[in-house]
């Protein structure tokens, strides 16, 4: 604990000489989680978030925290924005997505699978949480 | 002497769960753990460096997580360096009077542990095979759906039908043959028993002769797991026989384990969908703005080490410190290819040309570095600390020997004071504090 403690501290510093630093905001969420300062947490990282707004690492950390503080509404808010920044970095998307449909053998299991990833698809995209 | 409590199982079979209940009755499993995510939301349980362990003795048998070509054996298989590994990783946790870990990868090494931990006793939880399939096959469709590359691990639960199957079967033979040859060391269950009420905690206190806490709350909740299956799976397209291979060790695991049997659950019928997916959701796709991330927007693409092949334009025999300075990051990720790589190129001239020069040593002392040869790189680091006496590169490499050397207070140490020497340098900071929260 006494070590975290410490860590958080020269965190602190750190960003204090050197400025907005997303590395550094990230690490200070880390520590202050493991201290239990879950709140505080998740203010470091909504602060992050207004500055680098699709940023991963800050989205899914933001899903994790708020799950823990049993915030399901958030949580569920921040997967969704995770998941659709995730599909949109990635510019061979549908190429990628056909590939993998015509990969799977059984004609009814392409359905099943289809099924599937459509409902996430429309969640992550489409439905407001 | 302490006492191991290990949870095994295959994946999807509740080992999360039950790792949960007894951690919350009192085993320690340390805290280097995988966190939760929508599959296991209240976490994994799972500490990080065991499933590291579990992951490099499969790739060195050539397989991936569902094993489906693991050659069975019933002896133990750990490398010389994965016992060291599990021996190192024992050590931090055996301080406690009850610890464990689980790790459904566990069930392929189960005799590698029971040779390194002489006080273990394993808790196998299993589960039906058409629950397992539905649930790995439903949070393989939502890794899909993030990267739905063909190459996926998890593609293959698609692929072909017959995967998870194959898998299931591989790790529950593995574990039936370790249960039958250890009865006296193993708790038997069925992961339906757990959810409806089975005294875990008591048959694990008789088992090890422990006094984990009866009344403490395991989290363990019916409307966590689903018995139904509501997912098709296309069994008509798997091997009978295989099938059969499933069912008699289903019914081998049900004859001898220590809770009361649990119907199986009833196959759904596979059905043609009337549903045109690839067009429906093609069109939903073609809506989205696909592309890169904004240049002047960070993304966690920083914190990989780009390794792209450097375009090097001066003639080979010159050396160009400058070179050395603008690419040092890259290079570095170059040092650790066994190739002819740009560092290595670098080196080779940087030594020819006779010059002695602060970031051509320091290439040197990280070149050693990667080689493992530390007094070889102090050696470096010392002869050319008056070159650049300011320069926060020295201590941090000095850092870096200290810890790959197990002297982690010296390493912290030397990352403060290259930290301080050039405070800008966030990678400095961060390897500082990184060490001081390890």
């Amino acid at each position: 604990m006494k070590k975290h403690q410490e860590a958080q501290k020269i965190t602190e510093s750190a960003l204090s000489l050197v400025g907005r630093n997303l590395q550094l905001e990230i690490q200070l969420a880390v520590l202050q989680e493991y201290l239990g300062e879950l709140t505080a947490a998740i203010e470091t990282l909504q602060r992050s978030l207004a500055y680098w707004p699709d940023n991963l690492i800050v989205l899914n950390s933001l899903y994790r925290l708020t799950g823990k503080t049993g915030n399901k509404t958030e949580a569920k808010h921040f997967f969704k924005r995770y998941m659709s920044q995730k599909i949109r970095q990635n510019p061979h998307y549908t190429s990628e997505i056909v590939q993998l449909f015509e990969s799977v053998k059984v004609k009814s299991d392409k359905h099943n699978l289809w099924a599937l990833i459509d409902a996430d698809i429309n969640e992550f995209f489409y439905q407001k949480s | 002497m302490s006492k191991c409590i290990l949870v095994s199982g295959f994946h999807r079979s509740g080992t999360s769960m039950t790792m949960q209940a007894l951690c919350k009755a009192g085993v320690h499993i340390g805290d280097n753990l995988i966190g939760p995510n929508p599959f296991n939301v209240d976490g994994h349980f799972e500490n990080t460096l065991i499933v590291a362990l579990h992951d490099e003795q499969l790739a060195a048998a050539n397989c991936d997580w569902l094993a489906t070509n693991f050659t069975f054996a019933d002896q133990p298989v750990f490398s010389h360096k994965a016992k060291s590994t599990a021996s190192s990783i024992v050590s931090s946790l055996n301080q406690e009077p009850v610890w464990g870990f689980k790790d459904p990868r566990s069930s392929l090494f189960l005799w590698d542990w029971q040779q390194q931990i002489p006080n273990i006793f394993v808790v196998v939880v299993f589960r039906h095979y058409l629950s397992c399939i539905q649930s790995m096959r439903i949070r393989a469709s939502r890794e899909l759906t993030l990267n739905p590359s063909v190459e996926n691990i998890e593609a293959k639960l698609w692929q072909s039908p017959s995967t998870g199957l194959q898998s299931w079967i591989t790790y529950n033979r593995q574990l039936l043959a370790f249960c039958q040859a250890n009865r006296e060391s193993v708790l038997l269950v069925q992961q339906e028993a757990i959810v409806n009420g089975f005294p875990l905690i008591e048959y694990v206190n008789k088992l090890a002769n422990v006094a984990l806490n009866t009344n403490a709350d395991t989290g363990i909740s019916a409307s966590k797991v689903s018995s139904s299956i509501q997912l098709p799976w296309p069994a008509e397209h798997v091997d009978k026989e295989l099938i059969n291979k499933a069912d008699a060790l289903w019914d081998t695991l049900i004859k001898l384990a220590n809770s009361a049997a649990v119907p199986a659950p009833e196959q759904m019928p596979d059905h043609a969908s009337t549903h045109n997916y690839p067009e429906i959701i093609l069109s939903r796709l073609s809506e989205v703005n696909f592309g890169e991330p904004e240049e002047n927007k960070m993304t966690d693409k920083q914190f990989t080490v780009k390794t792209a092949p450097i375009k090097l334009k001066p003639p080979l025999h010159e050396f160009n410190e400058q070179q050395i300075k603008t690419y040092r990051a890259r290079l570095r990720g170059s040092l650790k290819n066994p190739q002819l790589t740009p560092a290595a190129r670098l080196i080779n001239q940087y030594e020819d040309s006779g010059h002695t020069t602060y970031f051509g040593e320091m290439l040197l002392a990280e070149k050693a570095i990667v080689n493992l040869d530390y007094s070889r790189a102090k050696r470096i680091l010392f002869d050319a600390k008056n070159l650049a006496p300011k320069d926060g590169l020295e201590p941090f490499l000095h850092g870096l020997i200290e810890k790959h050397s197990g002297n982690l207070a010296s390493s912290a140490e030397y990352f403060l004071s290259a930290a301080q020497s050039m405070p800008e340098n966030v990678g400095f900071w961060i390897a500082h504090i990184r060490l001081l929260r390890s």
